[in-house]
C-alpha cells in the first residue's frame, strides 16, 4: 500500500468516525416531543420561512382573484345568506359571552379556580415537514408574538398539536397525527382515561383502556389535562372502532380526529400564562 | 475538494434549499399535504455514489443539517445512514454500474429502500416501539418510487454542475 493511499484511507475512516460519533451522540439526546431551538436554527428558520410565507400569500391572492372576479355572479346571493348568518351568530356570541362570564363567576364561587389561562394567537400555516413520516407544519408566528415551545395549538374543530420548536417569527407544530405525539385523553361520556397516539396516518389509537371500560363507537374524546401541554376539555376526535386487544386485557380503539388536517390553513395557539392573570378569557386575533 | 468543487457544492446546496421550500410549501398548499418526498435523500445519494474523498461525511452532515431546518426528522439519522451507505458502496463499487437509466433507477431504489428500513429502525429504537414500522414503510413506498424515477434526470443535472470523482459515477 502506498503512503498516499494509506493516509487518504485513514482520513476517510477518521472523518467517518467523527461524524458518526457526533450523529449518535446528538441522536441519543434528541427528544422528538421536546425540542430546544438553537440560535442557529432560529436564524435559519427566519431566513427561509418568509419564502414559505410568500407561498401562502400567493395562494391567498390567487384565491381572492378567483372569489372576487370569477365567482362574482354568486356573490350577492351569498352575501344575503351570510348577512343573516352574521346576525344569527352575533346573537349566539352574546349568549356565549354571558355564559363564559357566568362560568367564571361560578368557578370562583366554588373555589375551583381557573386551571390554565390562555391568550389566543391566530396564525397561518405556511409549510409542512418535508419528511413523509412526520406530521409537522410551520406557522407564521413565533416567540416575538409570545408563542413558546409546548403551547397548545387548536382550531374551531378541536386539537391540532403543540409547538415543537419556535424561532422569533415562526414556529413548528407537531400535530396529533405524528407518532411522536402522545396525549392524555378521556371519554367525555364515561370519563374513562387513555393515552392517544398518532399513527402517521389519518386515525389515532387510544391505548391503555381496560377491557371492562365502557367505550362505544361515536363517543367523543377530549383532552384530560393531566400533562403539562394540553389544557383540559379540548375536543380531539370521535371513536370509530372498538375491538379487544391482542393481549385481551385492553381495548383497541381507533379515533378519528375532529380536525381535517388536509384543509388546515389557520390555527389558534393557546399561549400559556400565569394563573394569577386577571382575565382568563382574554383573546388576541391577528 | 478544490475551489471549483466547493463552488459546485454551494450550487447544490442552493438547489436543495429551493426544492425543500417548494416541497414544504408549494406542494402541500396547491396540491396535497400528503404528497411529500425528500430531495435531500437523492442529493445525498448522488454524493455517496459519485464522490470519493475524506470530506464526504462532512458534506453529508451539511446536507442533512439543512434538511433538518425543514423537518423535525433531524440530521442525525440521515447522517448515520448516509455514511453507512457510503462505506458500503466503497466496498461494492465494482458491482455497481451507473451506465444506463435503468441501472440508476434500480441503484437508487435499492439505496432508498435500505435508507428507509434503517431510518424506520432508528426511529423505532428511539420511540421505544416498532408498532408503526410497517406504516412507515407503506407511507414511504410511493416516495421511494418517485425519487428513483426522478434520479436519472437529477443525477444528469448534478453531473453537469458537480462532476463525478468516483469510478461508479454517472455516465449517461
Amino acid at each position: 500500500m502506498k503512503v498516499n493511499e494509506f493516509s487518504n484511507s485513514s482520513l476517510k475512516y477518521m472523518s467517518c468516525g467523527l461524524v458518526l460519533m457526533l450523529s449518535i451522540a446528538s441522536y441519543s439526546y434528541r427528544e422528538y416531543n421536546l425540542a430546544d431551538t438553537s440560535l442557529f436554527e432560529k436564524v435559519a428558520m427566519e431566513i427561509f420561512s418568509p419564502i414559505q410565507g410568500g407561498t401562502q400569500k400567493m395562494k391567498f391572492h390567487l384565491s381572492s382573484f378567483w372569489d372576487n372576479y370569477v365567482n362574482i355572479v354568486n356573490t350577492s346571493k351569498e352575501n344575503e345568506v351570510l348577512k343573516a348568518k352574521v346576525d344569527d351568530l352575533s346573537g349566539q356570541l352574546f349568549d356565549m359571552n354571558q355564559l363564559i362570564k357566568e362560568n367564571v363567576r361560578l368557578k370562583q364561587l366554588l373555589e375551583f379556580g381557573v386551571e390554565q389561562s390562555s391568550k389566543k394567537i391566530l396564525a397561518q400555516v405556511i409549510g409542512w415537514d418535508t419528511s413523509k413520516g412526520f406530521n409537522v407544519f410551520r406557522i407564521n408566528k413565533g416567540t416575538n408574538q409570545g408563542i413558546n415551545e409546548n403551547d397548545s395549538v387548536i382550531t374551531s374543530g378541536g386539537l391540532v398539536g403543540f409547538i415543537y420548536r419556535a424561532s422569533f417569527g415562526y414556529a413548528d407544530v407537531l400535530t396529533i397525527l405524528d407518532t411522536n405525539n402522545k396525549i392524555d385523553v378521556l371519554n367525555s361520556r364515561t370519563r374513562v382515561y387513555g393515552i392517544l397516539e398518532g399513527t402517521g396516518s389519518e386515525n389515532l389509537i387510544m391505548k391503555y383502556v381496560l377491557k371492562k371500560s365502557d367505550i362505544e363507537i361515536g363517543d367523543e374524546v377530549i383532552t384530560a389535562g393531566l400533562g403539562k401541554i394540553y389544557p383540559k376539555g379540548i375536543k380531539v376526535g370521535e371513536i370509530i372502532k372498538v375491538e379487544n386487544d391482542a393481549s385481551n386485557l385492553t381495548q383497541y380503539i381507533e379515533v378519528l380526529p375532529s380536525v381535517d388536517f388536509s384543509k388546515l390553513e389557520e390555527v389558534v395557539v393557546l399561549v400559556k400564562e400565569d394563573v394569577d392573570k386577571e382575565d382568563p378569557v382574554e383573546s388576541e386575533g391577528n | 475538494m478544490n475551489p471549483k468543487e466547493i463552488k459546485s457544492f454551494f450550487f447544490i446546496l442552493a438547489f436543495q434549499v429551493v426544492v425543500e421550500i417548494i416541497l414544504a410549501s408549494f406542494l402541500p398548499l396547491f396540491i396535497s399535504s400528503k404528497l411529500r418526498f425528500s430531495i435531500t435523500t437523492l442529493i445525498t445519494l448522488y454524493v455517496i455514489l459519485n464522490k470519493d474523498y475524506f470530506g464526504v461525511p462532512f458534506l453529508i452532515f451539511i446536507l442533512q443539517y439543512i434538511h433538518s431546518l425543514f423537518s423535525i426528522e433531524g440530521w442525525e439519522i440521515g447522517c448515520f445512514i448516509g455514511i453507512f451507505l457510503w462505506i458500503l458502496i466503497t466496498y461494492i463499487k465494482d458491482m455497481i454500474h451507473l451506465k444506463s437509466i435503468l441501472s440508476i433507477i434500480l441503484v437508487n431504489f435499492v439505496s432508498c429502500g435500505l435508507w428507509l428500513v434503517l431510518s424506520s429502525v432508528a426511529i423505532g429504537l428511539k420511540v421505544g416501539g416498532f408498532d408503526d414500522f410497517f406504516t412507515y414503510l407503506r407511507l414511504n413506498l410511493i416516495e421511494i418510487v418517485v425519487i428513483s424515477l426522478l434520479s436519472p434526470i437529477l443525477f444528469t443535472a448534478f453531473e453537469k454542475i458537480w462532476p463525478s470523482t468516483k469510478e461508479v459515477g454517472v455516465r449517461l
